[in-house]
């Protein structure tokens, strides 16, 4: 990873986690400060689960804060651009290709972000009602279609090993 | 996935590049399982705290990650790597080439040459959207001796999927580098073969030997004319012969393992090499003979050839072998009659001084270079400064029990060269040497 792409993703990944402080309760700042050291060391020494342990020390600071719409929204925008940053490739010859093909993630999550907003403004669930069936359904099925994305693909394609020709 | 090792400018024969990877796996990418992390974490939250907004951290990773594209087919990777040879000297450029095909295209590929070497610039080159990468590598091996240069690690991700593949290089037989000397110094009595050095016998040299008088059959180019217009009588030059050398260096290598065995053994191995190379140089013949563990030898023989059989012997000294050698048993093809021997020796074990006794018993020219420098720490104790000087007592006596042998011991200091070392040793050609005070 080049010098600049280690900045800029210790800068949001710094800001992934300090946004909600501004909301959050007392007890926030330590988790605060372990996600930040996650992202230092995901960053500067290549640990491999800093990134993923930012995002969640990120993720429970905002669970606990009162942080308005927009800011979540923001913060959400922070993770996600902090993963991508978090992911690049170290000895990058042209930074600028990389820059481009991570616009199209960008702009994917800006309008995932825009949809959930406009949703949520058309409809102003309170918190109590949130406890309903609705809601705790999407989520969790939200959450499997994350995973079955990712997940089960890879792993009936593991056991397809290829062959090795040693000439 | 194909695997490919060449060895660039060399037969099939030769040693290959790195050994073959296993099978490529393919399993979902790092930057996949992070954005479905921080969805499903933020999701979690948003139910477990029934707070709506919270859905707006997930929905940006959702976002991205349903954009990741998926293929059903994992591409075919094909690796191959090249490496400029197999052997070269400390301080020689070595080219490593790694050249990475994927059918399909990748997104990624990233190339990083894990090692240990100093100076290599740009350790990992990625690549992006490309269905083939080349990464190159020049890396100058600083320390002799038979290792692998390191390894290479290809990553290659594919929309959602990403694999990795560790290659190890094969080692690389790194020669120690001979510094530049001139041999001046020979046996007493050299061979009767041709050769480069002034020899005490009259022959067909170009050193002069003396002046005679003129005899049927002398050529007419020889003839000194001052001294035969001085003398009234012709007078002819004599030349030396020019005779060859036999040289035999033995390394010491007996001692325990760690810096300080590791230091004399390195500074002996280069002093052989230097020895070795500057004999061979001028048509002598070299050997070898490598004391600690195995016994092992090479007898004297000229040519290049020579040089690498002995560095490739060299290379083997460094490895520790709880064998003893029975070095009054060195075949008299590994030390023929009147070699000049030079061994480099820490003289600290009682089996090199053995091995010393009975070359001298047998009537070899033998020279002893001290390869010791390190000395034990010089502690603040009154007892650790008394054992001090108790060991140093004890090298000198042993350099005065090798002397007294009729054995020179010259010890090789910090920043000296093998010539200066040597130099103390060295005499003028016989015909050259005068007594004090008498007329040129």
């Amino acid at each position: 990873m080049k010098t600049q792409f280690r900045g800029a993703a210790a800068t949001l990944g710094l800001a992934a986690v300090a946004v909600p402080l501004a909301w959050a309760r007392g007890w926030a700042y330590p988790v605060a400060v372990a996600g930040a050291v996650a992202v230092l060391a995901g960053v500067f020494a290549r640990w491999r689960r800093g990134p993923v342990l930012a995002v969640a020390a990120a993720i429970l600071t905002c669970a606990f804060s009162r942080a308005g719409t927009l800011v979540l929204a923001t913060e959400g925008l922070f993770i996600l651009a902090y993963l991508l940053a978090a992911d690049a490739p170290a000895g990058l010859t042209r930074p600028g290709g990389w820059l481009r093909q991570q616009a199209f993630g960008g702009i994917a999550g800006l309008i995932a972000s825009g949809a959930v907003l406009a949703a949520l403004s058309l409809h102003q669930v309170s918190s109590a009602g949130l406890s309903g069936a609705v809601l705790t359904g999407a989520g969790l099925a939200a959450a499997a279609s994350a995973y079955l994305i990712a997940l089960p693909l890879g792993r009936r394609q593991a056991g397809r090993n290829s062959d090795v020709d040693v000439e | 996935m194909i695997f490919h090792r060449t060895e660039r400018g060399s037969s099939s024969a030769s040693p290959l590049a790195a050994s073959p990877p296993g099978p490529a796996r393919w399993y979902p990418a790092a930057r996949a399982r992070g954005l479905a992390t921080a969805a499903l974490l933020a999701l979690a939250a948003a139910v477990l705290t029934g707070h709506a907004a919270l859905v707006l951290l997930a929905a940006p990773a959702l976002g991205a990650l349903a954009l990741l594209p998926r293929r059903r087919r994992p591409p075919e990777l094909s690796i191959d790597v090249a490496r400029s040879g197999s052997r070269c000297f400390e301080g020689e450029a070595v080219t490593i080439t790694v050249t990475v095909e994927a059918a399909p295209p990748l997104d990624e590929i990233s190339v990083e040459l894990e090692t240990a070497l100093a100076d290599v610039e740009a350790r990992t080159q990625a690549f992006l959207r490309t269905g083939r990468a080349s990464a190159r590598w020049v890396i100058r091996p600083d320390r002799w001796g038979r290792y692998s240069p390191g390894t290479v690690r290809i990553a290659g991700r594919a929309g959602a999927f990403q694999t990795s593949q560790r290659v190890d290089l094969d080692p690389l037989e790194v020669f120690p580098r001979p510094a530049r000397m001139r041999p001046r110094l020979v046996p007493a009595e050299l061979l009767r073969r041709i050769g480069e050095h002034t020899g005490r016998a009259v022959g067909e040299g170009v050193e002069f030997a003396g002046i005679r008088p003129y005899q049927p059959g002398d050529q007419l180019r020889d003839v000194n004319r001052a001294v035969s217009i001085r003398r009234g009588q012709l007078h002819v030059n004599q030349r030396a012969a020019a005779r060859a050398a036999d040289l035999v260096v033995m390394i010491d290598a007996f001692g325990d393992a760690g810096p300080v065995s590791e230091r004399a053994l390195d500074l002996a191995v280069h002093g052989a090499a230097t020895l070795v190379t500057a004999y061979l140089r001028v048509s002598d013949r070299a050997g070898l003979i490598v004391l600690g563990g195995l016994l092992r030898w090479l007898g004297p023989a000229a040519g290049d050839r020579q040089f690498y059989r002995i560095a490739e012997m060299m290379l083997a000294a460094r490895y520790d072998s709880f064998v003893t050698p029975d070095v009054g048993r060195i075949p008299r093809t590994a030390l023929p009659p009147g070699t000049l021997v030079v061994v480099f020796t820490p003289l600290l074990d009682p089996r090199g001084f053995g091995a010393l006794v009975d070359l001298r018993q047998r009537g070899f020219p033998l020279i002893v270079v001290d390869t010791l420098r390190d000395e034990p720490p010089a502690g603040t104790k009154p007892d650790t400064r008394l054992a001090l000087r108790l060991w140093r007592l004890d090298r000198t006596a042993n350099r005065t029990w090798t002397r007294n042998l009729g054995v020179p011991v010259l010890p090789w200091p910090e920043h000296a060269e093998l010539d200066s070392v040597l130099a103390p040793l060295r005499q003028p050609p016989p015909s050259t040497r005068r007594l004090t005070g008498s007329r040129p």
